[in-house]
């Protein structure tokens, strides 16, 4: 009996003494994985993963992506939320983030993290192919307007961003155009190019490439102000339809709610550090990204705003379905 | 097989006619694609399934049916049953063994339930298999099979 | 763009100089293979987990190794269809059909090296029309828009006849079945869940390789461990491992007319590998002076789909370097490393990157070569593998199929998932309702829903588009072929299946 309870209170010992002597090392001591939510090899994984590419660096552990995919993102960014919180797992949030509460998709939302920072903002563009009779946004609304329901339009996803952007738009105006959703922006794209649909919505970064070859022309991009790498695209409000808050896609990095402050902040440090670093700021640009940083308060904000406009959106396509 | 079919074909009706009532509570939510909704797709596999799951049927009752050709083995029956239960304990309790212990002790016992008698070849190839899956996943792919919970709680990371 | 004969002779150069490149393709060929025959583990996953190692290396060296894990993978994913009947990749799944029975005779070596020899003619006619006709197939894939998407599902669908056994009836039930699978989860043109029951595991629908590893591989396990000490162990036949020179040179004209199938249909962006495996495999069931024996073991059933996907993986290639439109999953992850190493394909990247897209072209069809040698000296290996301990091996398989159908995502709903779908394909068999429809409707359900829809939407719900000979000359011929294919095949196959059902009586009674 005594034996035991020695044997117990001794193991206990042990125990509590690894315990705390991990709390004690530096932090990070090991590899720290990142959870993407999205498929490898499109956006969001690449941003991801040009992003901690120079962890080792920065943060003095590498930063391994694993992408956990479903669910619309859901299943990796609930796996973010519900990860061990000792800051060896972080992961990226995104966009869907904001809407899926109010959508009743999942049980999800920026509350459930304890956030790191917003580090891209995508605005949406409206594009045409470069043969289309359209040469800016308010000859393609009046045709529109003139004849209802005629103009294809392509977007990656009923409920999506770039759907909901364009779709709350059309109804402001009065424009009744003929929505064509696909899954997701590649097949859009090349459903623009092959001459399938008349308009095409995406984000601004997935058309990068055929408009500086010449093959769309991007009528106007839903954002504030113009982007620097498209200086000849107006803005929706520049082209004739001001809008108040333009719906943005975004990517931040999250870790789960409980992590230590202490190592919240060496995780928020050295994830600036891979944001600042030249080398990801010129792929991200050359891509399209368009790079900002909001610390945890601005990025809370940011997302409470974000989650209050999709909301109106949602209710005006008739998506508002949100989960008690 | 005609019973077998009748069982089947009627199952499958069910089944359609379900999916086909599902259809009915979400034809009308989401995006108004103008043409053709959710349930559009649906609708139209649960009305073929109906029709084929009926012929099924009637070919049955008018002893067309396919005869069979294979009998499944009453006491192979058991010991896949017994099997199967190996391999739901083995996954239901892999947070708390983790990978590492949990699969040996699975192949093992499982090795045991299909007959293997001799001792050095179970315990050689239940150590062995789960080590080079858990090495080529760990150190080539970089991927963490499930660890063990009771072991991080006891002594915390590792 | 005009094929400049010069860059392309110096791409050569560049490669045989530099032994780095050579080893690099080698290590990316055989971490391939491994990684196809693992169940659950695809080439896309392979690529997807080893762009880390690429980075701090030069981009070719690095794209060049994720080039031999695609071919590599595609290629291993049939060792495992036709050793333990679980494919390793999904476009395997078409492999199994003849492998495994081959391989339960004890010939599983002369299915494997067959099996190779068909990757790497496949795999090099693809590599080749994709270096020499890249421009011109892109601007074709284009032209594919809806209406003519769905007309390929249809197509594909009319497939069904070939993989469908003695049943017809039985066969196209199990389509509808798996098609239905397919409409579980998120439906991304209405944004509505369907038949999710508010689960959010269900959002994105069965996953794929949980319920491909259950159909075929634990279904397999299963049967074993019933069949366990009743049926009799399986001797290999060693002294002829690989198939003769005659065996292989006679599956010449099939082997040919099944890489331009999957080169084709691979460069059609959303579509893959697997699609073009079925199809081919079907259409030498078709045009086979013995269909009856499709799909009990001949080399032919290998050569048709292997030659095929090998193929499609040039042919998904290239409307991803021309276009930047990715082919299928795989080119997709590709297309993310290219970006991570600061290239963005697409038409300026394909005129203005020669010295990256040449050396890429050359190094696939290097790779193709060492596939030939890699596979070739591991098949006799590979082939003992079913002489083991049937007690042993049927446990670490059921080990594997597990761990695969975790591995995709890191899910136990998916083991349960996949332990279920496992349950349901055993008694299928007995009953007769045969799988493989399951798989072709799960594959193409999707592309044919999505795609109905859209069409219907974009002619204002107008069902002529599909059959339109000025706006849609594409999807016609596609549902004409279909057509034409169903009914030949049809009529054919009754003639045979009637036999056999007669001699069935006869044994029976």
């Amino acid at each position: 009996m005594l034996k035991k309870t020695l044997l117990t209170a001794a193991s206990a010992a042990i125990a509590f003494g690894l315990t705390l002597g991990g709390a004690n090392a530096a932090f990070p001591e090991k590899d720290i994985t990142l959870i993407v939510p999205w498929g490898a090899g499109g956006g969001t994984d690449v941003f991801s993963r040009i992003l901690v590419k120079n962890a080792k660096q920065h943060l003095g552990v590498n930063i391994n992506v694993v992408n956990k995919t479903g669910a619309m993102g859901a299943t990796g960014m609930g796996e973010i939320a519900q990860a061990r919180p000792d800051g060896y797992t972080i992961g990226t949030i995104t966009f869907q983030l904001s809407a899926y509460r109010n959508q009743g998709l999942a049980p999800l939302s920026y509350r459930d993290y304890s956030l790191i920072g917003l580090i891209n903002q995508s605005a949406g563009a409206i594009s045409v192919r470069t043969d289309s009779q359209f040469k800016d946004l308010k000859s393609m609304m009046d045709y529109a307007k003139a004849n209802p329901g005629v103009l294809t339009a392509g977007h990656s996803g009923a409920g999506g961003g770039w759907h909901l952007a364009l779709a709350s738009a059309a109804l402001k105006a009065d424009v009744k155009l003929n929505y064509v959703p696909f899954d997701g922006a590649a097949p859009t794209r090349t459903a623009l190019l092959g001459g399938h649909i008349a308009i095409a919505t995406s984000g601004i970064d997935e058309m990068i490439e055929f408009y500086k070859d010449k093959k769309v022309r991007i009528l106007a991009i839903n954002a504030l102000e113009r982007h620097a790498l498209f200086p000849d695209v107006p803005t929706v409000a520049e082209a004739g339809y001001p809008i108040e808050q333009p719906i943005m896609d975004w990517r931040g990095l999250a870790a789960p709610k409980g992590v230590p402050a202490d190592r919240m902040k060496i995780l928020i440090e050295g994830i600036k550090k891979c944001f600042d670093d030249p080398e990801f700021q010129k792929a991200a640009t050359e891509k399209g990204f368009l790079l900002t940083w909001k610390g945890p308060q601005d990025f809370e904000k940011f997302l409470d705003g974000m989650e209050k406009t999709l909301a109106e959106s949602l209710k005006a396509v008739d998506l508002y379905n949100p989960i008690k | 097989m005609r019973k077998a079919d009748i069982i089947t074909g009627i199952f499958l009706m069910v089944l359609a006619a379900g999916v086909m009532i599902e259809a009915g509570t979400y034809a009308h939510r989401g995006v108004q694609i103008e043409y053709f909704g959710p349930a559009f797709f649906p609708r139209i596999l649960a009305i073929a399934l109906i029709l084929c799951a009926g012929l099924l049927v009637i070919n049955a009752l008018r002893k067309q049916a396919l005869r069979r050709v294979e009998f499944i083995d009453r006491r192979g029956l058991g010991r896949l049953a017994l099997a199967i239960a190996v391999g739901i304990v083995y996954w239901l309790a892999i947070d708390y063994t983790g990978f590492l212990i949990g699969s040996p002790i699975f192949l093992f016992v499982l090795m045991t339930v299909l007959g293997a008698r001799s001792w050095l070849q179970r315990i050689a190839t239940s150590l062995a298999a789960p080590l080079a899956l858990w090495a080529i996943f760990e150190y080539f792919l970089v991927i963490s099979l499930p660890e063990s919970q009771v072991l991080y709680l006891l002594f915390g990371e590792s | 763009m005009e094929f400049d004969f010069q860059v392309f002779a110096h791409a050569w150069g560049t490669i045989l100089s530099q032994p780095m490149l050579i080893f690099f393709i080698f290590v990316g060929v055989t971490a391939g293979i491994m990684v196809g025959c693992l169940p659950g583990l695809t080439a896309t996953t392979g690529c997807a987990l080893l762009i880390p190692f690429t980075f701090g290396r030069p981009p070719l060296e690095g794209l060049l190794m994720l080039i031999g894990v695609f071919v590599g993978g595609i290629y291993g994913g049939s060792i495992s269809g036709i050793l333990i009947r679980t494919p390793g990749t999904p476009s395997a799944a078409a492999t199994l059909l003849d492998g495994f029975p081959l391989a339960q005779k004890g010939q599983g070596g002369r299915a494997i090296g067959m099996s190779t020899v068909a990757s790497f003619a496949g795999g090099t006619i693809g590599a080749l029309i994709m270096t020499f006709a890249s421009p011109t197939i892109a601007t074709f894939g284009l032209r594919f828009g809806p209406a003519e998407f769905f007309a390929l599902a249809l197509f594909g669908l009319s497939m069904i006849v070939a993989v469908s056994g003695v049943s017809l009836l039985k066969g196209i039930i199990a389509a509808l079945v798996g098609l239905m699978i397919t409409t579980i989860g998120y439906d991304p043109l209405s944004a509505v869940p369907r038949y999710t029951f508010g689960q959010m595991q269900l959002l994105s629908g069965l996953e794929f390789i949980p319920v491909l590893i259950g159909l075929f591989g634990i279904s397999q396990v299963f049967r074993n461990i019933e069949k366990m000490g009743i049926s009799e162990q399986v001797k290999t036949d060693l002294t002829r491992i690989l198939p003769k020179f005659r065996e292989i040179w006679a599956t010449k004209v099939i082997m040919l007319k099944s890489a331009l199938m999957g080169t084709f249909i691979g460069s059609i962006p959303g579509t893959g590998c697997d699609i073009a495996a079925f199809s081919a495999y079907a259409e030498a069931k078709r045009s086979s002076k013995h269909p009856e024996k499709f799909g009990t073991g001949i080399l032919e059933g290998i050569a048709a789909p292997e030659a095929a996907n090998n193929a499609a993986v040039g042919g998904a290639m290239i409307p991803m370097l021309t276009l930047g439109i990715p082919g299928d999953a795989v080119t997709a992850v590709l297309l993310g490393a290219l970006t991570v190493h600061n290239f963005q394909p697409g038409p300026i990247f394909f005129r203005e990157n020669l010295d990256i897209v040449y050396p890429l072209f050359a190094g696939m069809i290097l790779a193709q070569a060492i596939l030939l040698v890699v596979g070739l000296s591991c098949a006799r290996y590979f082939a003992r593998l079913v002489t083991l301990d049937p007690r042993m091996f049927t446990a670490v398989i059921f080990l594997l199929c597990i761990i695969g159908s975790y591995a995709m995502r890191f899910s136990s709903f998916d083991v349960f998932l996949s332990l279920g779908i496992g349950a349901v394909a055993y008694f299928m068999e007995y009953y007769r309702f045969p799988t493989s429809p399951i798989l072709l409707a799960l594959i193409l359900g999707p592309l044919a829903e999505q795609n109905l829809r859209r069409a219907l939407q974009i002619s204002h719900g107008n069902a002529l588009v599909f059959i339109d000979p000025v706006n849609h000359p594409i999807a016609l011929i596609f549902i004409v072929v279909a057509m034409a294919a169903l009914v030949s095949m049809y009529l054919r196959m009754r003639k045979s299946r009637l036999a056999e059902l007669v001699r069935e009586r006869e044994t029976q009674n």
